[in-house]
């Protein structure tokens, strides 16, 4: 008899958890509409024919600036004015980003009831030309050209030409919009930021040593500081922290290698990769020097940020790559520390040391216009507002006395450097930190003032230096290149994976000397056979094609 | 049982169709099954791409070689550790063991990562220990040979704990008049375990090891995105991990799956064959 | 006579006694000290986790994690659901699990090779992240607590593990109580599931932590940051660190970087909170492993 109660106890809870899962949904479905409801509410002042637009895209990740504080923030209500003002009413749905990846796929594989504009910079190239190939996403050059009040030509075509080079496809299409990001110098000189190896200022004072003007004399500073313990913990546990394994590290620039596996010349317009280039072996010898001497610490050549950060904190880096202007490493030392950014050393003679910079013109993430947009007309309105001067202006400045300030010379800089919990209550950011990568494009007019202001000396002169130093080599190649076709889509992931294992793995045993340079002629012959040689033709011709868009 | 097998099949076999992609080139979008040209069937291309790969007979042996380097080391423990609870005194000690030994199953991977890559990096527990016996520092984190020990170990002790609670709850419903009688019977503490405890566990141990024949292709590739680096690509670059790299280029949904497939067949065969050997010398399988 | 022999086993056993508690004191140390790491971590200054300076006892004392923590409404959101999901879940996949494995422990199922073939390849073979997403799609569950608790109902691991213990149990119970005139629901529910309690438990237990653990079927079923349990809230927690610093400015990798230094600590706070409520459920689950659940139930 006791069982028949417990089994229909059994059921009986399981039934009310049930149905109270259903209120709770419930409950939660109505709280969406009330949320859009709250974002439509501002469109009353504007015209009576308001346009809905459905927007999907992930939410600011952010701990303490958040959207749904956004009628805190001036610079969000300048903004939504901009929208509002021209009859749109933005409906969102905002995902949280670690798990945007995952709903951008199965949404798009779904393919039913999109939204009207969508973030898919998660996406991948192959999967998105496919979409755009099924119709998908909509094709936007026609469009613009119907629609647009001019906004859009004016930043793709005059401020940031750049812009198409990079988005169209193959077949002369352009399937999605952009962030872009344009920094200058002076309103007129193209700024970009170098990226070196910092090197402890504060123990080269305490040991009275001239900062390095050559790979030899790096790396006797940097044995220097591990034999007299620079950190005075009473161990010699003072290290370089390098990943031999990327190209992407500026030692090996020093030795006139490009930053991946195939890298761009900016200067002289042509794929290189290191694997060819006169200063490899050299770049290995010195390496398999800094291992030996136990100044490169081998724990560390593929560590994640934590590891790295342990490291820093525990007061035992003497060198690192970073930006050159950072401020954000040295107060993560226990016990205080600077770190002073290095020119390019010199490495080999007859080879002159390249410096690793960030191109000060960028365009990345994918906005897209789909087929279940009901009105057109009004998705481009939307970018025309993104597009525009003032749009830029509140995303990245924010407003003026509030979150910049302008110079004598009219330059803005930027103020209110707070932590983020300081800068939520004030409320003063610009309006990309709440809203920017969400459905919100990033439209960046960024100057290199604002940089130069809050980085003392030193670090300003060497970017300073920096601005013309040739030769270089930038960070991110795929910005100089085209979009790929179909076909050379498919061959560059086919080789890819595989190349570059190889490579990674091949460029970390040589420097850790696990393997010998002995063998050489066996390994550049395995990456022929892996596809180096193709890749290099693929990547050259997207290059090419590149140039030739106007 | 008409609910359960509803469920099975709604929830576990309907979505089964979406293996079809392993043959063909596949993009989320495109539709699985249509006849109207826009599926692109590839056939076999995507298995035999992966057999022809550079890297495969590598990872195949790097994923066996871990598992089963789990499974001969790390079956046993958990038995072990059973039988040992068993045989504590019940009381506030024996709770505490217990609760203690499957606290690293709650760990989650990615402090574990952590914890051990402090514990072996350059300044590390393990380095520390080397020196005070007076040993040179060894690089765990870049010799090759030492991966498969550092998994092994760090997966024992992560899930043993968790799984010997089966086999406590197993040994908690043995009748106690049988250790009584054996008792009687003059049989000291080690008899009694070898003959009662131990056969009514059979069935569970059996079940068990069956199905962990079963997974012998599958290794932790979480975990060990977590660990490892380009210089261990020798023992610690398995299926797993390299579809991880494969998929960050994107658009290979076609090629994951087909390898995934390949491998559950192997698993499923597996298993099969295992579950066939036991039913001959015992009498316990799964079906 | 007797006693005799009592004693005699009695003393060979204290030797073995002593070794036995040892080696449980050793294990018991390995496994709760890292434990105790994440706890005092969890308790500490940023900087001095970050520097991995913790041993022994917390350093800088901080609670600020905590605070971060308690005072986010979100956590306490996904706490109230993640209870729903385990409760619910455990429910049903007990009630499932027996459902599922009594009729396989009858000796004349026809077809009985076939059903358990029908219930292992789903164990082995999937179709993947999408074909499941559009199923569930279509079924109206996307976005629902239902889109996590109904296809996680049935695990059919679970199932094997209740009957092969359903198979241990002496047919002579089953016997005796067919022939007193039970029918197969009688027989399940008054007479086996009573006895079963040890194997229950286990399953309770399993599915409890399993449940209490998932992410995944949040990840990708549930867009809703309202209906998130809470490992997904970690999850996002220590997925944030991970930022992909290829494509970033500088900007960004100074946000980032900033971001991520509290966010090592932050992750220890998250996990002891996350962790601790379910580390109770298997002395909870405990008590049901009585020894001898089979005793008394045969007259002999």
């Amino acid at each position: 008899m006791g069982n028949w109660k417990k089994s229909t106890l059994l059921s009986v809870t399981t039934a009310v958890l049930l149905v109270g899962g259903t209120a709770c949904s419930n409950n939660t479905n109505d709280a969406k509409p009330q949320q859009s409801a709250s974002s439509g509410g501002s469109a009353s002042s504007s015209s009576p024919q308001a346009s809905k637009l459905k927007l999907l895209g992930p939410a600011n990740g952010n701990k303490y600036i958040k959207f749904e504080e956004r009628d805190k923030y001036p610079a969000w209500k300048e903004i939504d004015q901009l929208f509002t003002g021209e009859g749109l009413q933005l409906d969102y749905e905002f995902v949280p980003p670690e798990q945007y990846d995952t709903v951008i796929k199965t949404r798009m594989a779904a393919g039913s009831s999109l939204p009207d504009i969508v973030n898919i910079s998660a996406l991948d190239n192959t999967t998105v030309l496919n979409l755009a190939k099924q119709g998908v996403l909509l094709d936007l050059n026609p469009l613009i050209e119907k629609y647009s009040n001019g906004n859009i030509k004016e930043m793709y075509g005059n401020e940031f030409s750049f812009a198409k080079q990079a988005t169209t496809t193959s077949d002369g299409k352009m399937y999605w919009f952009s962030n872009l990001h344009k920094k200058t110098y002076q309103e007129k000189d193209p700024a970009p930021v170098a990226l070196t190896m910092m090197l402890r200022k504060d123990w080269l004072d305490k040991l009275s040593l001239p900062a390095p003007t050559t790979a030899e004399e790096y790396r006797q500073t940097l044995k220097a500081m591990r034999d007299s313990d620079a950190n005075g913990n009473g161990q010699q546990d003072e290290v370089l922290v390098y990943n031999p394994g990327a190209f992407a590290s500026p030692i090996a620039q020093w030795f006139g290698l490009g930053t991946d596996i195939t890298a761009v010349d900016v200067e002289t317009q042509k794929i290189v990769s290191p694997w060819y280039q006169d200063g490899i072996k050299d770049y290995f010898l010195y390496l398999q020097q800094l291992v030996k001497e136990g100044v490169l610490d081998t724990s560390l050549i593929a560590a994640k940020d934590e590891q790295i950060q342990q490291k820093m904190t525990e007061n035992k880096v003497a060198s690192v790559k970073s930006y050159n202007m950072e401020g954000w490493l040295e107060p993560t030392i226990q016990g205080g520390g600077e770190f002073q950014p290095l020119m390019p050393l010199k490495a080999v003679d007859g080879i002159t040391p390249a410096a690793q910079l960030e191109p000060p013109f960028l365009v990345w993430a994918k906005y897209a216009i789909t087929k279940d947009a009901k009105d057109v007309e009004a998705a481009i309105k939307f970018f025309d507002v993104v597009y525009s001067r003032e749009y830029a202006d509140l995303m990245t400045w924010g407003i003026e006395g509030q979150s910049y300030k302008k110079e004598a010379n009219g330059v803005k800089v930027g103020i209110n450097k707070g932590t983020d919990e300081e800068l939520a209550k004030s409320g003063n950011v610009a309006a990309g930190r709440l809203i920017g990568d969400t459905v919100y494009p990033r439209v960046q007019f960024a100057n290199l003032e604002t940089e130069l202001a809050s980085a003392p000396q030193y670090k300003a002169d060497h970017e300073l230096n920096m601005l013309t130093y040739k030769p270089y080599f930038v960070n991110m190649n795929e910005i100089y290149l085209a979009i790929p076709d179909e076909d050379q889509l498919e061959a560059k992931t086919k080789i890819l994976t595989n190349l570059n294992t190889y490579s990674a793995e091949l460029a970390t045993k040589l420097a850790l000397g696990q393997k010998s340079l002995d063998d050489w002629d066996q390994y550049l012959e395995e990456l022929k056979k892996l596809g180096l040689d193709q890749l290099i033709e693929i990547d050259q011709q997207l290059l090419d094609r590149y140039n030739s868009i106007k | 049982m008409l609910p359960v097998l509803l469920h099975i099949f709604i929830f576990c076999y309907i979505p089964l169709y979406g293996v079809v992609i392993a043959f063909q080139d596949y993009y989320p979008g495109k539709s699985f099954l249509a006849f109207d040209g826009s599926v692109h069937w590839v056939g076999f291309k995507h298995f035999i791409d992966f057999f022809n790969g550079p890297y495969f007979s590598r990872l195949m042996r790097n994923t066996f070689m871990l598992s089963f380097y789990f499974f001969a080391f790390g079956f046993w423990v958990p038995i072990l550790f059973s039988l040992l609870v068993n045989e504590l005194k019940s009381g506030v000690f024996k709770k505490y063991v217990q609760t203690a030994s499957y606290l690293p199953h709650f760990i989650s991977n990615v402090v574990v990562a952590g914890m051990i890559l402090s514990f072996i990096g350059s300044d590390g527990i393990v380095n520390a220990i080397i020196k005070l016996f007076g040993g040179a520092p060894i690089s765990l984190t870049t010799e090759p040979g030492y991966f498969p020990a550092i998994y092994t170990i760090t997966s024992i002790w992560k899930s043993f704990g968790w799984s010997s609670i089966l086999y406590l709850s197993a040994m908690s419903s043995i009748d106690p008049h049988l250790y009584e009688a054996a008792k009687m019977d003059g049989a000291n503490r080690f008899k009694q375990m070898v003959h009662i405890t131990l056969p009514s566990i059979r069935p569970t141990i059996f079940i068990l090891l069956i199905f962990a024949i079963g997974n012998l292709l599958s290794a932790n590739s979480e975990f060990i995105l977590l660990i490892y680096n380009p210089a261990l690509y020798e023992t610690a670059d398995v299926i797993g991990t390299y579809l991880y790299r494969d998929g960050l280029l994107g658009g290979n949904f076609s090629s994951g799956t087909a390898v995934g497939l390949l491998i559950s067949a192997i698993n499923f065969t597996l298993l099969y064959m295992a579950n066939r050997l036991s039913r001959k010398y015992s009498d316990y399988a799964l079906w | 006579m007797s006693a005799v022999v009592n004693n005699r086993i009695r003393q060979g056993s204290t030797a073995v006694d002593i070794l036995l508690y040892a080696i449980a004191l050793l294990v018991c140390i390995l496994t709760l000290y890292p434990f105790y790491l994440v706890i005092i971590m969890s308790i500490s200054s940023p900087m001095e986790v970050a520097a991995m300076n913790v041993f022994w006892f917390p350093k800088g004392f901080f609670l600020g994690s905590y605070e971060l923590i308690v005072k986010d409404t979100k956590m306490w959101w996904a706490y109230s659901n993640t209870i729903i999901y385990v409760v619910s879940g455990m429910l049903l996949n007990c009630l499932m699990s027996i459902l599922g494995a009594y009729p396989l422990t009858a000796r004349n199922l026809k077809g009985r090779k076939w059903v358990i073939a029908f219930l292992l390849i789903p164990m082995y073979f999937g179709g993947g992240i999408i074909p499941s997403y559009l199923l569930v799609n279509k079924l109206g569950l996307y976005n629902t607590m239902f889109a996590v608790i109904i296809p996680g109902a049935v695990s059919i691991w679970n199932i094997i593990l209740v009957r092969t213990y359903f198979a241990t149990i002496p047919e002579a119970i089953k016997e005796s109580a067919s022939v007193d005139g039970a029918s197969h629901w009688q027989l399940l529910f008054r007479i086996i599931v009573p006895v079963s309690k040890p194997i229950l438990a286990v399953i309770a237990i399993y599915t409890v932590v399993g449940i209490w653990n998932s992410w995944f079927d949040a990840l990708v079923y549930l867009p809703n940051e309202r209906l998130h349990p809470l490992q997904m809230y970690l999850y996002r927690v220590v997925v944030q660190q991970t930022v992909d610093l290829k494509m970033l400015t500088m900007e960004d990798a100074a946000r980032a970087s900033f971001t991520m230094l509290s966010n090592i600590q932050l992750k220890y706070a998250i996990i002891v909170f996350t962790t601790l409520p379910v580390i109770f459920t298997y002395p909870f689950f405990q008590k049901y492993f009585i020894k001898g659940a089979l005793l008394g139930s045969l007259k002999e």
